[in-house]
């Protein structure tokens, strides 16, 4: 994955982001949610594993250098419950 | 009346191994039959293949999967395939499975599907032919979903679609529009039409919502894990009749 240069539009550096989390073994997500505007790059979704939460970050330190990062990214092995409900369908 | 859990979305791996069986648990005691609505790896190795058959196995009643689009990635379904059904998991791709539950069966017609979008924003038989294959792969799909729920007819007292790709656009509010192309396809709610079905149940869409209902009036119910935030939902279908 090609590294955006400090100077590359938002919209590129958040088009390159989202394929890194696609691509990469260490995520493969692709319902991520990435926005980049005044040099802080926004992740917003679910993940499965802490894992992947962790492969997120590892991936950003390799592919940004001056942005700052918020992550809103929950993981849903630890949300987990048994069963959601039941529904009688008609 | 049948009692069908499912999920989708469960997306394990070598690290995922554990997070799930002790949430199964008391399934047996809740439903009748698990459905999984495909994407049941992370990249589609043997090897995380194997992970879900240890979650998934031998808990106490039928499981009948989908292969996601996850599951394909890395080119070695019948790996994925063979550790699964070792473990007992039948796993559908255009053909069905009878399950009978005290004389009352309900009819299991599953494919993986594909994502071309829906009306006023979907892919068409046309152009290159990369395009008209990509089409043609959806087309397909549909077509055999179809062909399996018609087999079905008559035969059982219920049948449920059980697909990976959303057949309705309802259950991706939520997910960005511009990624709907390729979370589902109107061929497919065609094809739960046409077919018949008392329930149609898919994954993929994480950001989607659960509820849903096709054109000609059928439930759908998207049941990607982080929709539902839990290990599984039981749906009750079916009333004793035989489904026509």
């Amino acid at each position: 994955m090609e590294r955006p240069q400090p100077t590359e539009p938002d919209e590129h550096v958040a088009a390159d982001i989202e394929e890194a989390f696609a691509e990469d073994p260490r995520v493969n997500e692709q319902a991520l949610q990435v926005r980049v505007a005044g040099g802080v790059v926004e992740v917003r979704g679910v993940v499965s594993t802490a894992a992947q939460h962790q492969g997120i970050v590892d991936v950003l330190n390799e592919l940004l250098t001056d942005h700052r990062v918020a992550l809103d990214v929950r993981i849903s092995a630890d949300e987990l419950t048994e069963s959601g409900g039941e529904e009688r369908l008609p | 009346m049948i009692r069908v859990a499912a999920v989708g979305d469960i997306h394990l791996d070598a690290k995922g191994a554990g997070s799930l069986r002790p949430h199964l648990e008391n399934l047996s005691d809740r439903a009748d039959v698990l459905l999984i609505a495909g994407d049941l790896t992370r990249r589609g190795t043997r090897e995380e293949a194997e992970v879900v058959a240890d979650e998934l196995g031998d808990v106490g009643l039928p499981v009948i999967a989908v292969l996601g689009n996850h599951d394909h990635h890395s080119d070695d379904v019948p790996g994925v395939r063979g550790a699964l059904e070792d473990a007992g998991i039948r796993v559908l791709d255009g053909d069905t499975e009878v399950i009978d539950v005290d004389g009352c069966s309900v009819g299991v017609a599953g494919v993986k599907g594909f994502g071309v979008g829906f009306a006023g924003a979907s892919a068409a038989d046309f152009g290159e032919p990369i395009a008209r294959a990509y089409f043609g792969h959806a087309r397909d799909e549909a077509g055999r979903l179809q062909d399996a729920l018609e087999a079905l007819d008559g035969e059982v007292d219920c049948r449920v679609a059980l697909l990976h790709y959303a057949p309705v656009p309802e259950t991706l509010t939520g997910e960005p529009p511009g990624i709907w192309a390729f979370l589902g396809s109107y061929l497919l709610g065609e094809a739960v039409d046409r077919g018949g079905a008392d329930l149609a149940v898919h994954g993929h869409a994480h950001r989607g919502q659960e509820k849903g209902t096709t054109p000609g009036g059928i439930p759908v119910r998207n049941v990607a894990l982080p929709v539902i935030r839990s290990a599984y939902y039981v749906y009750r279908v079916g009333d004793g009749r035989r489904a026509g």
